[in-house]
């Protein structure tokens, strides 16, 4: 992928998030609206198809398949608004049935194009459930002081920017934001040191301090792509 | 490449028609395999707008990730302009029918067989964190080879978010457990299971258990079965949204109803149709109990009854009929037949 397609995947990631925060979408359908839109141009040319009329489809598909159904008017609103936050608000009229009906049609058109294959394995519980396990670790005064949960969450949220998502275990994504997040705040699992299997072993059998890293300079690299998109 | 795919399934014959969907029987050219494809309407404007349908998206979502032989299976799913076909195992009939054909006789090894088969074909669903919530004699599906599969996943769902909620308007009223018709809107393997308790009755009287005609006489006509519950027998009933308390009906021994049925079906039967949720038993306990293992074993496919096949109707035109007769549920022209079990 070059760098310019980079550059606007993130960006239409990024427009997708916002509709989708205006939409009250949740984490995962949120997620496997990235995840569609990604797979879709795994398999084709960003020249051929307008990503944004991609990511809204996404955004309405990811709705239904996590059974998280938005209304498809208030998806074509949202989206038009968060696009053109310069035009008026859409009216009811032609503009607004055409667009309905094109993000109706795109949507079989993108099952067609993944060939229905749409189930997608989030590291969100994976990562619910490591948090939990370690606050059990922590001092509980150290865990209130340290945002771990909401640093890790950002982190994997922002993940989806990219197309790690499409190429990492849900459990290693899970224990790298995690460590990642411990980074970030200076933390450490306690008895870390003396442990003799490392917390994400404990986790995640097969995971090591590679694939961790690997993660880690994935998301770096994405973050590097933000500074970009932001300046250009 | 969807031509291609639309070309691969020669039609064969018209099977039925739903709300939904249409199914064809098909042979599939590549493999001369007979299928049914069920093609998803698009057809009124209002849905047409509001792209795939729900509840095909919900089978294609679900089916691709299950793999059983008691589960049927999702071949291939291909779309062409603005429709959707889903290409399932050809099945030949299904237990409503078999339960409503006079001229079957169901022996206590073919009962069953069919339960088995249920149960296994939802232990795994179970396993799998799926619930089906439509269980009833016409989604199981039954083969030439007398295998039985659970079909229609229209409304099933993943399970065990705690603290999601979830519609109780689920299940065809006659399979609806008292839960749910107490309109629970936290449920799970349970509501499975009593249908699969209901079914299995039926299987011995050939007539609906608990044949109700709105929500509230589906659950008195429950209660006069198993007696109106106290808080004894299901501690959280009176929690549930839609509690309301009925008059005293006692309790009627299943045996009374049941006079040919063998003891240890019997205690599978009271352990499925259990009041309180809780205490009813999984799809894994009902396979453990003795039913299952003790004499007669259950039959194995080709001792399994074929509908129509002792008419003088030539057996084609027999089969389509049937097929029609598939998307009828409720015609009830069929009378009650006590058999031996």
């Amino acid at each position: 992928m070059t760098d310019t397609e980079t550059k606007v995947h993130f960006r239409v990631v990024r427009f997708m998030q916002e509709a989708g925060l205006k939409l009250h979408m949740k984490s995962v359908p949120l997620a496997t609206a990235a995840v569609i839109y990604h797979k879709f141009f795994r398999g084709n040319a960003l020249t051929d198809y307008d990503p944004y009329l991609i990511g809204t489809t996404a955004l309405y598909l990811g709705s239904k398949i996590e059974e998280e159904a938005v209304k498809l008017r208030d998806v074509v609103n949202i989206c038009h608004r968060t696009l053109h936050k310069s035009k008026p608000p859409l009216e009811i009229g032609e503009t607004f049935w055409n667009l309905r009906e094109t993000v109706a049609s795109c949507e079989l058109f993108i099952l067609r194009a993944l060939r229905f294959k749409v189930v997608v394995v989030h590291p969100h519980k994976f990562l619910l459930h490591y948090l939990k396990f370690l606050q059990d670790w922590f001092d509980p005064v150290e865990w209130e002081r340290l945002p771990i949960a909401k640093t890790s969450w950002s982190l994997l949220r922002d993940s989806y920017h990219g197309i790690i998502c499409l190429n990492t275990k849900p459990q290693h994504m899970a224990v790298a934001v995690i460590y990642f997040a411990l980074l970030c705040h200076g933390a450490e699992v306690p008895c870390h040191k003396e442990a003799d299997t490392k917390w994400w072993k404990v986790f995640c059998d097969d995971i090591n301090i590679n694939i961790i890293e690997t993660i880690i300079s994935e998301l770096m690299n994405m973050y590097d792509t933000e500074i970009y998109v932001q300046t250009s | 490449m969807s031509e291609e795919r639309v070309n691969r399934y020669e039609k064969i014959d018209f099977l039925g028609e739903g709300q939904f969907a249409t199914v064809y029987k098909a042979r599939d050219t590549k493999t001369d395999r007979i299928v049914a494809v069920k093609k998803i309407k698009i057809g009124t404007r209002a849905e047409a707008a509001d792209g795939i349908n729900r509840t095909a998206l919900r089978e294609i979502k679900l089916l691709q990730e299950l793999e059983h032989a008691n589960i049927i299976g999702l071949l291939d799913v291909f779309g062409q302009k603005s429709n959707i076909s889903l290409v399932f195992d050809f099945m030949e009939t299904d237990l409503e029918i078999i339960i409503k054909d006079t001229n079957i006789v169901l022996t206590p090894p073919h009962i069953k067989s069919y339960v088995l088969q249920t149960l296994l074909g939802l232990e795994y669903l179970h396993a799998h964190w799926i619930l089906h919530r439509d269980m009833k004699p016409n989604n199981l599906l039954v083969n030439e080879q007398g295998v039985l599969k659970i079909g229609d996943f229209g409304l099933a769902k993943f399970f065990g978010s705690p603290s999601r909620p979830y519609s109780h308007q689920v299940v065809t009223r006659w399979y609806r457990c008292p839960e749910l018709l107490y309109g629970a809107r936290y449920y799970g393997t349970g509501v499975d299971i009593w249908a699969v308790g209901c079914i299995l009755a039926e299987l011995l009287i050939r007539v609906p258990l608990f044949p109700g005609d709105s929500d509230l006489d589906q659950l008195s006509r429950i209660f006069q079965v198993t007696g109106t519950p106290t808080t004894e027998d299901w501690p959280e009933m009176k929690a549930l949204p839609d509690y309301i308390q009925f008059k005293e009906y006692p309790r009627q021994p299943l045996k009374d109803i049941f006079i040919a049925a063998s003891e240890d079906l019997l205690e599978v039967l009271e352990s499925m149709l259990c009041l309180d949720p809780l205490r009813r038993c999984t799809a894994k306990e009902g396979l453990q109990m003795n039913y299952f293992s003790n004499k007669p074993p259950p039959s194995c496919g080709s001792q399994l009854p074929q509908p129509g096949s002792n008419k003088i109707i030539p057996k084609e035109q027999e089969r389509q009929k049937a097929g029609i007769k598939r998307k009828q549920p409720g015609d009830q022209g069929v009378l009650a037949k006590r058999l031996l079990f």
